[in-house]
């Protein structure tokens, strides 16, 4: 099945609003619409990694999150400090029903431990894990937990 | 006083309207449970049978893990609408098959994001044998068995191209359901109970591989016939299901449940054509879900037979 | 309550099933022995009845008008009330009510329908005078709502065993409800 997103406002015409009916294309849909980033100074929550040796300050735009596209921001320290330099790769998904989700966030590094993960779409409520694999100076993953409403 | 006739076959009928009821509103695409349900049902003396079913629904919130109902935020809209070609058929007299095959359709507005997508579903054959008919014995009431299978033809989360997913039409895994149903019937009121078991293949996505919890379905329906041929029924399905198990270890508290009530009718429009349909609603109150979305539908469905 | 396997039941009918024989009590007042009854004419059709079914109510006149009909050929209908519920005293008042000119047996304990295989109501039996079943199924392939056109399968089974022959279709479905046995 073809599936296609446009950019800027929801734009579909007659002719693929009924081939979707007809099952035969999949989609009409803007392109990603990221939030706007501003954090707030709290944390929405606080989490160790799998070795105990990484703590992960969690903080999402917009906080709490909500149903469709979120930014998360995550400040990373051990013991001397901010980590810099980790390769870190998430995955969202949902436990409870088994599955993923469509799109894989990108992560980039902010520099002093912060690192801005965007294109978290979490699209059905539910309890989401980000699940966080965090590579470089260390090997080790983390798991993030999301009360989507 | 003349007795008045009891229009008997209109209890199978809503027999087989009624169970479209929990399906309609088992109707996230990514996560059926017992969809395997046959949603049309070969009548008495019917040999087979055609259907086409349209099934529109909308989320309106959900159920967490405390069992506390959590209603959509605003501006959060999720519609879905789903049409499945039906078709049965009767085998060795007491036995019928049934080919179900879903297109669904999703719209979604999140915040800012407008986004509608769809396509193939997952396709469900499933299977009845009436080991007693309903209405055959005056001790014994109709039972049979059923069972079901539910094919990953659809489209799941993770292979959809749209960012909100609404392409998803599929769970990613195989689905087996299994189970029996009971009916009686008094005059012109019957009654119906059935029970299944459902349990998803194990998925592995990445680094990730899941086998979600037993699931334990429930329905209870009791209609009335009319004299006028048409006939309604009340239902109720409830649905609970064990932890699943997460790179195997249990992820505790990840059971889901959810109960559901629904209105069904089913009316004979001549003797090769009838009309089904269902209105259901999973119950937005506390403790009558877990971990599940909630949603409000309708299910109307026109079915061809031959006798 | 279960009946033979298909293969079993053809066969036996088709060399003449046994028979209950006990005597029914009927609408009438009368009881009947079977064998004596089927003696009695050229051939007998038994037509298994349910109280409360509306493709037996819908099928009434049929009944009525072919009994008439082929009553001068030597041919006797008689209905049969087969369910659990079934009494003389609510044959004779159904039998009233519906202007029956031929009586309901009962067999309440259902062993004139299993002896023949019977599990619908409007099911209807052929049987010759000495018991041979001839024909077995519904009366036309209609349910509520008859039709003009509607092939009318026992009519058809009868013409062709008066004239010496053998039925077209010997086996057809009944349309009927199912029959509530004990």
């Amino acid at each position: 099945m073809l599936a296609s997103a446009h950019h800027g406002p929801l734009r579909c015409s007659l002719a693929r609003r009924l081939a979707l009916v007809a099952g035969l294309v999949a989609a009409c849909a803007p392109a990603s619409s990221q939030p706007d980033a501003g954090f707030p100074a709290d944390p929405l929550t606080t989490v160790t990694s799998q070795s105990g040796s990484l703590t992960l300050a969690v903080r999402t735009s917009p906080q709490p999150p909500s149903r469709g596209v979120l930014a998360v921001q995550l400040t990373v320290t051990d013991a001397s400090g901010p980590v810099d330099g980790l390769t870190i790769t998430v995955t969202p998904w949902m436990p409870d029903h088994g599955h993923g989700a469509s799109v894989q966030p990108q992560v980039s590094a902010q520099g002093s431990g912060v690192y801005l993960v965007t294109d978290v779409y979490l699209a059905m409520p539910g309890q989401w894990e980000l699940r966080l694999g965090l590579d470089g100076t260390t090997h080790d993953t983390a798991t993030i937990t999301l009360q989507i409403p | 006083m003349t007795p008045r006739p009891s229009p008997f076959r209109f209890r199978e009928l809503l027999a087989a309207a009624v169970l479209l009821a929990p399906a309609a509103a088992l109707a996230q695409a990514c996560c059926t449970g017992a969809s395997a349900l046959a949603p049309a049902r070969l009548t008495l003396h019917e040999d087979a049978l055609v259907g086409v079913q349209l099934s529109p629904a909308a989320l309106v919130g959900s159920w967490d893990g405390a069992r506390a109902f959590v209603p959509s935020p605003a501006g959060a809209t999720e519609l879905r609408l789903q049409e499945v070609l039906v078709g049965s058929i009767r085998f060795l007299s007491r036995g019928q098959a049934t080919a179900a095959v879903p297109f669904l359709e999703t719209y979604r507005r999140l915040g800012g994001l407008g986004e509608f997508g769809g396509g193939f579903g997952d396709v469900v054959l499933s299977g009845r044998w009436d080991f007693v008919q309903a209405g055959e014995s005056a001790r014994i009431p109709g039972l049979a068995a059923v069972l079901g299978v539910q094919f990953p033809t659809g489209r799941p989360p993770e292979s959809a191209h749209l960012p909100l997913g609404t392409d998803t039409t599929g769970a990613g895994s195989f689905q087996f359901s299994a189970g029996f149903a009971v009916e009686q019937s008094w005059a012109h009121w019957f009654a119906t109970g059935t029970a299944l078991l459902t349990q998803a293949t194990p998925r592995k996505v990445g680094s990730i591989t899941e086998l979600l919890g037993l699931q334990v379905t429930v329905i209870g329906a009791a209609g009335y016939a009319f004299d006028t041929e048409a006939a309604l029924a009340v239902t109720v399905a409830y649905t609970d299901s064990g932890d699943a198990w997460l790179n195997g270890a249990v992820a505790k508290g990840s059971g889901r449940a959810r109960t559901t009530l629904g209105v069904s009718g089913a009316l004979p429009l001549s003797e090769d054509w009838r009309l089904q349909g269902s209105l259901t609603t999973d119950v937005p109150a506390p403790f009558l879900g877990r971990n599940e979305p909630t949603n409000v539908g309708l299910t109307l469905m026109i079915v061809r037979s031959w006798t | 309550m279960m009946t033979m396997p298909a293969v079993l039941l053809a066969l036996s009918l088709a060399a003449g099933p046994e028979l209950p024989t006990t005597p029914f009590a009927a609408s009438d007042g009368k009881a009947y022995v079977l064998k004596d009854t089927l003696a009695a004419s050229r051939f007998t059709v038994l037509v298994f009845f349910a109280h409360t079914c509306p493709i037996m109510r819908a099928h009434d006149a049929r009944v009525i008008a072919l009994a008439q009909k082929y009553a001068e050929k030597g041919v006797r209908v008689l209905l049969v009330d087969s369910e659990a519920d079934a009494t003389a005293e609510r044959a004779a008042k159904d039998a009233a009510e519906r202007h029956y000119p031929f009586p309901i047996l009962v067999d309440a304990d259902g062993a004139l329908a299993h002896a023949l295989g019977v599990r619908f109501a409007t099911t209807a039996v052929v049987l010759e005078a000495g018991g041979k079943v001839r024909y077995r199924g519904g009366i036309d392939a209609d349910k509520q709502r008859l039709r003009p056109e509607s092939p009318f399968y026992l009519a058809d089974a009868l013409d062709a065993v008066l004239a010496g022959g053998s039925p077209k279709e010997s086996e057809t479905k009944a349309l009927g409800c199912v029959l509530r046995f004990k």
